[in-house]
């Protein structure tokens, strides 16, 4: 009998409890790189991009606190942080993140990416000053598969 | 098998309801153990102090808005259309009217002043002419009992209010962004700056000290005959099922006696029909968009207000689409509640699969309750604010801000009682209370003399309205 209680109070829970607690994203787009309230400096990594390897969609930064490895999924959302130009931010793409720029990613666990297990990015804000960036933007390497290449296409990671 | 059925769902029930419910409560001859928790956050604290100046003055150097632009003191820190009609027409809370930068998908002016309704983009800023809600403002007054969860805190209408971490302290970090900017740029630095960690801690701190400290620990000795049915049909997990969601009239559900926190419920408001939002936008032909709820794109659930502020903080629900405590309480009788996930789930779990079914009476009944123990909050806080101006606790520059609040308090008081026809023997002690500290609000002279008259009254209404005494 106590099982079956159990089962049914745990089913309740269940179906009525429907939802978890997470943070609103949309007014993240307006907030400056670094300054996420209760992220940045706690759990999100600033640096700038190192290298991008198009066919994992891994893009590797390095920052004063070392070296994190990102992998960008459909679900990532892109913010370009023009607030050093004065302009208004924006959604961004893939191709935004360009070797160089000044990046802050929060990883959807949390945890930082190892090279051999990269962590996915649940946002990146990416910084646009202005100045041109180290170095170009890479292009589609060769041997780019079409599904690859759809993911590449401008717009393919914002939020539909 | 019927029968062992029925003795099988009683027997989940009771495990689901720790207190046992609808049993009638004797009156208590002694104060009862207050509920377990952390104790009260002094609102004299030099951080709460700072919280408060932040709250009702800063502007961000945005458009002109503070927090207490929407979220008013004198009306529990949240606002209505009744209260928007008596501002004059430069209050910053109009400035998409005012400024030509906001005119267009800023707010929506004629919602705002009909409805109180407020503009908010939770699902993205792409496209601002058609994706929108218009939200009412909540009240920021339990924070302290309302918005933990075990998956973190739950804020706003949805659980999903704060960007950042998600926390309270974050909140205001949206709040300028949605509703402070100069222009729909929302440049930082150009149209608005955010807040610094010292104003989002002195903020949270503000938050938390304001109203209530902890839940109830229901059931009351109330003295009333209709507010004590009223608190046996709310506890009662078969017949009001009220306290399933809403334990001891707080904001947080427990669930197989587990608690689970402030949790969100799709509980259907959005397909009531002739809401005042729909009706108002087919007369001017503006649509409103379907809210959706918690997350982007939506699950249709919003989270679970405390409903001891509820009687005087309506008009209720995230849409403002009822306006009294009465019709509140009836929409769970409602077509749209018990064929909404939360009421089919409420009445698969019920013997004749009812989800809640309760007769106008017992509405009434329930809704009573609602205004006793408002009331009661009302006088609580009234004593807590007029204790800590006795008590010399209170800077000189806010002892008049202080006074208002307690004068609104006592106000709701009357408000709530009298608008249920609820302890008429209660309302001249309110009435005589209400002149006292409106004398010591508007002048100085003698007005440690009217706050202390004004307390022996307020003592006098709890004494007609519960069997507890007085805190």
């Amino acid at each position: 009998m106590t099982t079956r209680v159990l089962i049914v109070a745990a089913l309740m829970l269940a179906a009525l409890s429907t939802a978890p607690a997470h943070a609103q994203k949309a007014t993240e787009l307006y907030i400056p790189l670094g300054q996420s309230p209760g992220l940045s400096g706690r759990v999100t990594f600033v640096g700038r991009i190192e290298s991008i390897d198009a066919h994992s969609m891994i893009v590797t930064l390095r920052g004063p606190d070392g070296r994190a490895f990102a992998k960008l999924s459909a679900a990532s959302q892109i913010y370009i942080d023009r607030t050093p130009m004065g302009r208004s931010c924006r959604y961004g793409f893939a191709e935004d993140c360009q070797v160089g720029r000044l990046c802050e990613i929060k990883f959807t666990d949390n945890k930082l990416g190892r090279r051999d297990a990269p962590s996915v990015v649940e946002w990146a804000k990416i910084r646009m000053d202005g100045r041109r960036t180290q170095a170009p933007a890479p292009a589609p390497p060769v041997g780019f598969v079409p599904a690859m290449a759809m993911m590449w296409e401008p717009g393919f990671f914002v939020r539909g | 098998m019927a029968r062992r059925n029925a003795t099988f769902l009683a027997t989940a029930l009771a495990v689901i309801t720790p207190l046992g419910g609808c049993s009638s409560p004797e009156p208590a001859p002694a104060p009862r153990p207050p509920a377990p928790g952390p104790g009260p956050i002094d609102r004299n604290d030099d951080l709460v102090l700072r919280g408060e100046e932040i709250f009702f003055y800063e502007t961000f150097n945005g458009n002109g808005r503070t927090c207490g632009t929407c979220h008013r003191a004198e009306r529990n820190f949240t606002i209505d259309p009744a209260f928007i009609a008596t501002l004059p027409l430069d209050d910053p809370l109009f400035v998409a009217e005012l400024q030509p930068a906001l005119r267009e998908n800023f707010e929506k002016p004629v919602f705002m002043r009909d409805l109180g309704l407020i503009l908010e983009n939770q699902d993205g800023f792409d496209d601002l002419e058609n994706n929108f809600n218009l939200r009412g403002v909540p009240h920021v007054l339990a924070q302290r009992s309302s918005i933990d969860s075990p998956d973190g805190p739950r804020t706003g209408w949805s659980g999903d209010g704060s960007p950042g971490d998600g926390s309270l302290r974050s909140f205001a970090t949206g709040a300028v962004i949605q509703h402070f900017p100069k222009t729909l740029g929302r440049v930082a630095g150009v149209d608005f700056r955010l807040p610094t960690d010292e104003e989002l801690d002195a903020l949270e701190a503000f938050m938390l000290s304001l109203g209530r400290q902890r839940d109830l620990v229901l059931p009351l000795p109330l003295k009333g005959v209709v507010a004590r049915r009223g608190q046996d049909i709310f506890l009662d997990d078969t017949l009001g099922k009220c306290n399933i969601c809403h334990q001891n009239a707080g904001a947080n559900a427990v669930l197989g006696g587990v608690s689970a926190g402030n949790a969100n419920f799709n509980t259907g408001v959005e397909d009531l029909v002739d809401q005042p939002q729909d009706l108002i936008g087919q007369l001017v032909g503006q649509s409103v968009p379907d809210d959706d709820g918690f997350g982007t794109p939506g699950d249709g659930t919003f989270n679970t207000p405390p409903l001891v502020e509820a009687a005087d903080t309506g008009p209720f629900f995230h849409n403002n689409s009822i306006e009294t405590i009465e019709g509140a309480v009836a929409f769970y009788n409602s077509e749209a509640f018990n064929t909404s996930p939360a009421g089919l789930t409420l009445a698969s779990f019920d013997p004749n699969n009812v989800g809640i079914d309760l007769e106008p009476t017992q509405v009434i009944a329930v809704a009573g309750f609602l205004r006793v123990i408002n009331a009661l909050e009302n006088l609580r806080e009234t004593m807590a604010l007029l204790d800590d101006l006795l008590q010399r606790r209170v800077p000189n520059r806010l002892i008049e801000r202080r006074l208002v609040r307690a004068l609104a308090e006592t106000r709701d008081a009357i408000r709530v009682l009298e608008g249920g026809g609820l302890h008429p023997e209660a309302l001249p002690h309110l009435r005589t209370a209400e002149g006292l500290i409106e004398q010591a609000a508007t002048s100085s002279f003698e007005r440690r003399r009217n706050m202390g008259m004004a307390v022996p009254q307020l003592i006098g209404a709890w004494r007609e309205l519960t069997e507890d005494p007085p805190p």
